[in-house]
Formats: C-alpha cells, sequence, structure tokens
C-alpha cells in the first residue's frame, strides 16, 4: 500500500514539468515571433513562411521574399538561437552560483569573469597584445576575453589545491580579482586614444547585434554542456544546500563539487562573454523569477531559470530591434526586467521566502 | 534488518592549525545504545563526532566502522552506514520539508527519485509525526519541528548509527524531553547506535545508555549515567560545584551558583567564611586563601560546543 504522500508529490512534479513546458512554447513563440523583427517590415506569418520554406528547401519566389528570407534566416534566426543560449547559459550559471555559494547575490559574474574579459580586450585593443596571436584584430579580442575570464576560476582552483576554500571565501576572490582587473583596465585606458576607448566601451555594452551563424556553434554547444553538466549535478547541489558537514555526511564532497561548478560556470560564461560582451542582470535574475514559480529544488530551476532567462534576451532583443539607437540588450534587459522583478517579489507567496 | 555497529576510535588526535582539539582519544563504542557526550563548550566534542564520519579528518590515529579505516572509504559509503543531525541548518534557499528529507536518499538513490525512495521518506515524516509538513517549506517551521526535519533526514539515510549535534541545544524543554525520548526509542526500535552531543546534564542522565565525558581533548571518564555523572565529575570537568540527588535511579544534578561556592545546605553561601567542613577541606585542598571563592572559572554559558 502506497503512502498517499508519494501521489501528491509525483503530482505536484507533474504540474511543475506542466509549467516547464509551457514556458518552453512561450520561447519557441517568440523566438519565431523574433525572426519577423527587424527595419524591415516583416509581418510573423511571413517570418514563419520563410523560415517553413527554407527548412523545406523551398527557394525563395521574387526579390521581396528573397531578401525577407535573408533577413529572417541569416540575421535573426542565428540572432534568435545565440539569444536563447545566451540567456540560458547565463541564467543556468546565475542559478548554480546561487546554490553552490548559498548566496542569493551571487550570479555568473560573481567571480570577476567580466571584469577579466575586460582586461583581455582592453590589452588587445590598447596594447595589440592577444594570447592567440593571428592575423584578424577581432579574432585576437574574442581569444583574449575568452583567456582572461578564466582566470578568476584559475586562481581559485589554485587557492582550492592547498587549502579549503568557503563560499564566502571564493566570492571574496572574485571580488578581489574585479578591483584588480578594473584597476589595470582603468589605468591602461587613462592614456588611450579615443577610437580605442570606443571599442573597448562597445565590448563592455553587451548586444546580440554581433552574433551571426558562425557565433551559433561555440554559443550552442557551451549551452547544451553546461545545461547537462548542471542537470547531472542538480540532486549534488540539493545536497550541498543542507550547509557543509550536513552535505559531506550524505556523500557529497562540497569544496570538490564548488570548484567543480566554478570551472563550468567560468567556461559557458566566458564563451557567452566572448560573443555578446556582459549581459548584466539575466544571471541574477533570471535564476530568481524561476525560484518564484517552482521552487529553489536544482532539478527544476534550472531548467526553468534556463528558459526564463532564454525568454528574457529574446524579448529585450525584440524590443532593442524595434526601438530607433541601436540600444545594447542589457540596458533594457534591466530597464523592463528590474521592475518587472520587483512585482514578483512583491507579489510572492510567503512559503517562497528567500 | 539493521545490525549492530562498531565505532572503534584509536588513539584519535585532532588540531586545528596547531591548537589541539582532541588529544589521543580512544573509545570503542558498539549499538543499539543511546550514548551521551557531555562536556564543556570547546572540548572538542563535535569535532570528535566530525571524525567519526570523516567530516574531518583526524591529524593523528583513526576511527574504524565495523573495522574498516574511515578514511578509507568514501563519503558516501560512509553516509550509507552513518546518519548525521547537524546543530544548524542553512535556509538560503528553502526546499520543502520532503525534498529536504529527500536528500537523506541521496546516497542510497540514483538521479531519479523512485517511489521506495518517496515511501521511505513519508513513512519517516509519520513516524516522527511530522507527516503533515510535508509540503511546507523548511524555513516556515519552528525550531523543534526543524530539528525533526533534519532527524528524519538522518533516519532516510537508513543507517545503523546516527550522530547528532546538539539536537536539544534551541528547544524548549518540552521538545528537549521530546527529541531524547524519541532517540532512545528510536535506538531501542531500529537496533540504532545513537550518538549525541548534549550539554544538559539531566537530561543525558535521565535518557541515555551511556555517558562519554570530555575534559581539555581527552575523555575523561565514561560508563553509566550513575558512574560518570558525579559531583567530582562534574567539579573537574566543568568547574561547577553541584549536588546529585537520586530521581528513580538515575542522578539528577543540582548545580550551584559558582558565586556561592558552597553547597552544604547549613552553610551560608556566599557568606561562607569557611566555618563547614566542605568549604574548608576544599580550599585546604586547593591551597587557596581564605576567603572562600568559587571555581575561578565561570558558569559555562549555553551555545554551541
Amino acid at each position: 500500500m502506497a503512502h498517499r504522500g508519494v501521489a501528491t508529490y509525483r503530482a505536484l512534479w507533474r504540474r511543475r514539468l506542466l509549467f516547464t513546458l509551457a514556458m518552453a512554447a512561450g520561447v519557441a513563440v517568440l523566438a519565431v515571433y523574433s525572426l519577423s523583427v527587424s527595419d524591415f517590415n516583416i509581418t510573423f506569418a511571413e517570418a514563419f513562411s520563410c523560415l517553413a520554406d527554407h527548412v523545406a528547401g523551398v527557394p525563395p519566389d521574387g526579390y521581396i521574399k528573397w531578401i525577407m528570407t535573408d533577413i529572417v534566416i541569416n540575421d535573426n534566426a542565428p540572432r534568435a538561437i545565440c539569444g536563447i543560449a545566451a540567456g540560458g547559459s547565463l541564467a543556468v550559471s546565475g542559478a548554480v552560483m546561487q546554490s553552490v555559494t548559498r548566496n542569493p547575490l551571487a550570479d555568473p559574474y560573481t567571480i570577476g569573469i567580466s571584469s577579466a574579459a575586460m582586461f583581455g580586450v582592453t590589452i588587445a585593443v590598447i596594447l595589440g597584445i592577444a594570447v592567440l596571436p593571428s592575423g584578424l584584430e577581432e579574432a585576437g579580442v574574442i581569444a583574449n576575453a575568452f583567456a582572461f575570464s578564466l582566470a578568476p576560476a584559475a586562481a581559485i582552483l589554485f587557492v582550492a589545491t592547498f587549502r579549503k576554500v568557503t563560499p564566502t571565501m571564493m566570492v571574496l576572490i572574485g571580488i578581489a580579482m574585479m578591483y584588480m582587473f578594473s584597476a589595470f583596465t582603468t589605468f591602461l585606458k587613462f592614456n588611450a586614444t579615443d577610437d580605442a576607448l570606443a571599442e573597448i566601451f562597445e565590448w563592455g555594452l553587451g548586444t546580440m547585434a554581433g552574433t551571426d551563424w558562425s557565433s551559433v556553434p561555440p554559443m550552442a554547444v557551451s549551452f547544451a554542456a553546461m545545461a547537462l553538466f548542471s542537470m547531472a549535478l542538480a540532486n549534488k547541489m540539493n545536497v550541498l544546500s543542507a550547509g557543509e558537514n550536513a552535505s559531506s555526511s550524505l556523500g557529497v564532497n562540497p569544496a570538490r563539487l564548488r570548484v567543480a561548478c566554478f570551472v563550468a560556470v567560468s567556461l559557458a560564461t566566458a564563451v557567452t562573454v566572448c560573443f555578446t560582451g556582459t549581459i548584466g542582470f539575466v544571471g541574477l535574475v533570471a535564476p530568481h523569477i524561476a525560484r518564484l514559480f517552482v521552487g529553489s529544488d536544482n532539478k527544476i530551476l534550472i531548467p526553468v531559470s534556463a528558459l526564463v532567462g532564454a525568454f528574457t534576451i529574446l524579448g529585450a532583443d525584440c524590443i532593442v530591434r524595434l526601438l530607433p539607437g541601436g540600444l545594447p540588450v542589457g540596458v533594457v534587459t534591466a530597464l523592463v526586467g528590474s521592475p518587472l522583478f520587483l512585482y514578483f517579489l512583491y507579489r510572492q507567496r510567503k512559503s517562497m521566502a528567500w | 534488518m539493521v545490525t549492530k555497529m562498531e565505532i572503534a576510535i584509536e588513539n584519535v588526535s585532532f588540531s586545528y592549525d596547531s591548537s589541539p582539539v582532541l588529544r589521543d582519544i580512544r573509545l570503542d563504542i558498539g549499538g543499539p545504545q543511546f550514548i551521551s557526550i557531555l562536556g564543556p563548550n570547546g572540548v572538542g566534542k563535535s569535532t570528535l563526532i566530525h571524525c567519526m564520519n570523516k567530516i574531518l579528518k583526524p591529524t593523528g590515529g583513526a576511527v574504524l566502522l565495523d573495522g574498516r579505516d574511515v578514511s578509507e572509504c568514501t563519503l558516501k559509503e560512509i553516509a550509507r552506514k552513518v546518519g548525521y543531525v547537524p546543530h544548524t541548518a542553512s535556509d538560503a534557499f528553502p526546499l520543502t520539508v520532503v525534498d529536504t528529507v529527500l536528500m537523506g536518499r541521496h546516497p542510497h538513490a540514483g538521479w531519479r527519485t523512485t517511489d521506495d525512495d518517496l515511501e521511505i521518506v513519508y513513512r519517516t515524516l509519520d513516524d516522527l509525526e511530522i507527516g503533515h509538513l510535508a509540503m511546507r517549506y523548511f524555513n516556515e517551521l519552528s525550531a523543534g519541528q526543524r530539528q525533526k526535519v533534519m532527524l528524519a533526514r538522518g533516519l532516510a539515510q537508513k543507517p545503523k548509527a546516527l550522530l547528532l549535534d546538539e539536537p536539544t541545544s534551541n528547544l524548549d524543554v518540552k521538545h528537549q524531553l521530546g527529541i531524547c525520548r524519541l532517540l532512545r526509542d528510536l535506538s531501542r526500535r531500529e537496533r540504532l547506535l545513537v550518538v549525541i552531543i548534549c550539554h544538559d546534564l539531566n537530561i543525558a542522565a535521565k535518557y541515555a545508555d551511556f555517558i562519554i565525558l570530555m575534559h581539555e581533548g581527552r575523555v575523561y571518564d565514561v560508563g553509566s549515567p550513575g558512574q560518570v555523572i558525579t559531583a567530582d565529575n562534574v567539579r573537574a570537568v566543568y568547574g561547577v560545584e553541584s549536588r546529585i540527588i537520586d530521581d528513580g535511579g538515575r542522578p539528577h544534578v543540582v548545580l550551584s551558583d559558582p558565586a556561592e561556592g558552597c553547597m552544604e545546605p547549613l552553610c551560608g553561601g556566599s557568606r561562607c567564611v569557611g566555618d563547614c567542613a566542605s568549604c574548608a577541606e576544599r580550599r585546604s585542598a586547593a591551597g587557596a586563601g581564605p576567603a572562600p571563592s568559587g571555581p575561578s572559572e565561570p558558569l559555562p554559558a549555553q551555545g554551541p560546543g
């Protein structure tokens, strides 16, 4: 005779999965809608037919259709895929960082990845120093951003080899790295030309405008790997939430899990930063919005965070493209998202307290 | 069926950096029984139980669980045999009670939560009479309920031994008694070796089968409550004067205010100038001056050890 609680628990999970599927459908609809958003007047139906024809291998008939297909398939489609990958990756990274540091203020940039990447960009642009010597300046800048954004994780790994690293210590190491790299960057910018400063500034904004089909494979692979990694370790991250001693006594080595998660977050975030610059807000807030709806069990928190993150960036990127002046997407996510988040926080069920 | 568990502590020492906490502890304990570790704050009680399940690695000596050195076991192997209930819970991102107790199945379970795991969780909650809290969030619960949930998590591990770090320290008297009676009953019914750290001498005396009294990082005395809880031991370990009275075959400790210094019923306590025999005897033994002085150490504060 099964306990009736088992059925209640399973029913709760069915509701959670249903919610996740609904979110996924929402993201899919928004992604298809985003294909139609551009300066060129394309309707949702036209965008959908362009996509359907392209997938079916039907060549576009007529000049207008040909231009539409070009915009939908070559500009907007990779941008949508990269938006999903960037939003998903940042949100999952944020959820993982919050869980393993047990700190609701943690996000993917907590360990100083963004300022380290900026420093990499700065030395490439101003001093012309690139870790990967290549003829193309842009590739050199991206390689620098990637290489330097791994520096904080390397520092934490180094410290972790000879002493036990507490979550607070990890965050503090990250903050120290952030200030150090910011100081270096400011020092270099002090004597830089206006052109160099403008280029560095653009890098720091965070935008989806630079993504095309060549950005899709690395971003998609990195997002998929991060999502699989976090789902595989979701149970262990749950156990870690019980505290250091309790998680040891339940068979999870807290220090080892934490370091593994930091390395994974660093890699995934480094890839994202390379192609989009530093998009703030999503990594911090998407997991919290997900928590409001499904609670903090990482098994459901991680997929829902990914969907919330993807939805946020896709939506914000649509707004960016509708507005004149080419605002960076990070500005829109924060401007629209913050009041919405405060509203959710105000309306939250009491039981969902932090 | 759960079989008996033996924990052998062989010459275990532990130091944080250079300050020694445990010095050469030798102890053999085996279940099923209800053991209480007593001793003042900072004497190494928590450190000792943390060495038993590899939360800490001893700096000297070895701990054997059923003859196997814990340093050669993985955390997961130990977690299948030894449950642990921490002193405080983290509630940064609270889970439901079910999900919290489900963590106890982690050492046994795979990635998926099976119906068997859920069945064990719900049965454990019912056993502890907290089944109605199953879907509540952990942070909404009272201290007594939280303690029971953490106990349920330890029991859901289906261990042979259960270690508890001050399970009664945040609880009112009724809950202290309730938790201790429950633990004693569990040690009988589930044939568990239950080891708790306790600060209340009388609670320990009332329920424990066996007492380990620690002093300055060493085991000072072991035995039944009647053997270990004596006025001499309490004075030596805590530096507090006391009177032991008999309570249905178990000792009951009546503590004196350290400032009073004398427990003789006819003596004047703080005004005692040494007329009574016990004060004079104690003073001469300690080589103290004529004025009566209580033990130099203040009464240990209740709190984490």
